[in-house]
């Protein structure tokens, strides 16, 4: 199964590659796309993923429209084109209720378990 | 790769056009303002190989008036080369002028333009963008 991971970062590319496979158990075979939100939406149309993952989801504008945040446009665009059963995921540091929506741990947070 | 892009601002009619686009073997981006359809054009250069547009929706993500952004999509198109279709409702807008706009848009493009109005035709939009890619 093709599995696109989109982040502006490649050390949370690679982490997150290396969380699936690991997590998954070595059941299925996965070949993942690991791309920035610049070229996401093009790979999305060429290599046509199942499963696509995007990072750097925050729909603050003071800070959605930086380029190392735009996960909310990159969302959009592959949202738009994706089919339904193509599952994408949404991953950021704030809170929202979406069902497609996960809360990475913030930095205070840890500062606050590591009492620093 | 055959990319449509569809600009639409109203999420139940861009759910009709990815039924009719993608049923047709094509690959659909969408934009709901302009500025989407800017960035979209921007991010995929010639690979996008139509346009279909509304006339009436916002410049921006949080702009709040539906003005006729359609026609600075139109322009757009024509100065990248890429075939249009213009499908809207316009009598709903009370803005039937905007089809002579077109019409003048379409003598300084040298090619048609097709305007499908009155109400919101996705299959019959695509049918007619694909006659310009034919043609």
């Amino acid at each position: 199964m093709k599995i696109m991971i989109v982040s502006g970062d490649k050390a949370i590319r690679e982490s997150i590659a290396r969380a699936i496979y690991f997590l998954s158990k070595g059941g299925e075979e996965f070949e993942f796309i690991k791309v920035d939100h610049q070229e996401a939406l093009e790979r999305f149309l060429t290599e046509e993923p199942m499963r696509v993952i995007i990072s750097e989801y925050e729909e603050d504008e003071s800070i959605g429209q930086e380029e190392h945040n735009r996960g909310h446009i990159t969302f959009k665009d592959i949202k738009g084109s994706a089919s339904e059963d193509v599952i994408i995921i949404r991953m950021g540091f704030s809170s929202y209720d979406y069902k497609d929506y996960v809360k990475a741990h913030s930095v205070s947070d840890f500062m606050k378990m590591l009492k620093l | 790769m055959d990319i449509i892009l569809v600009v639409e601002d109203k999420t139940e009619e861009q759910k009709k056009a990815k039924e009719a686009v993608v049923g047709s073997g094509f690959k659909i981006v969408i934009a709901s303002t302009l500025s989407d359809a800017e960035r979209l054009m921007g991010m995929l250069k010639d690979k996008i190989s139509g346009i279909i547009t509304d006339i009436h929706f916002p410049e921006q993500e949080d702009g709040k008036e539906n003005n006729p952004c359609g026609i600075a999509v139109i322009v757009l198109a024509i100065q990248k080369n890429i075939p249009v279709v213009v499908c809207s409702d316009i009598n709903s807008h009370s803005a039937g002028y905007l089809e002579t706009v077109v019409r003048g848009l379409e003598k300084f493009a040298g090619r048609k333009i097709p305007f499908v109005m009155n109400r919101k035709n996705w299959d019959e939009s695509l049918d007619k963008l694909k006659e310009i890619k034919e043609s």
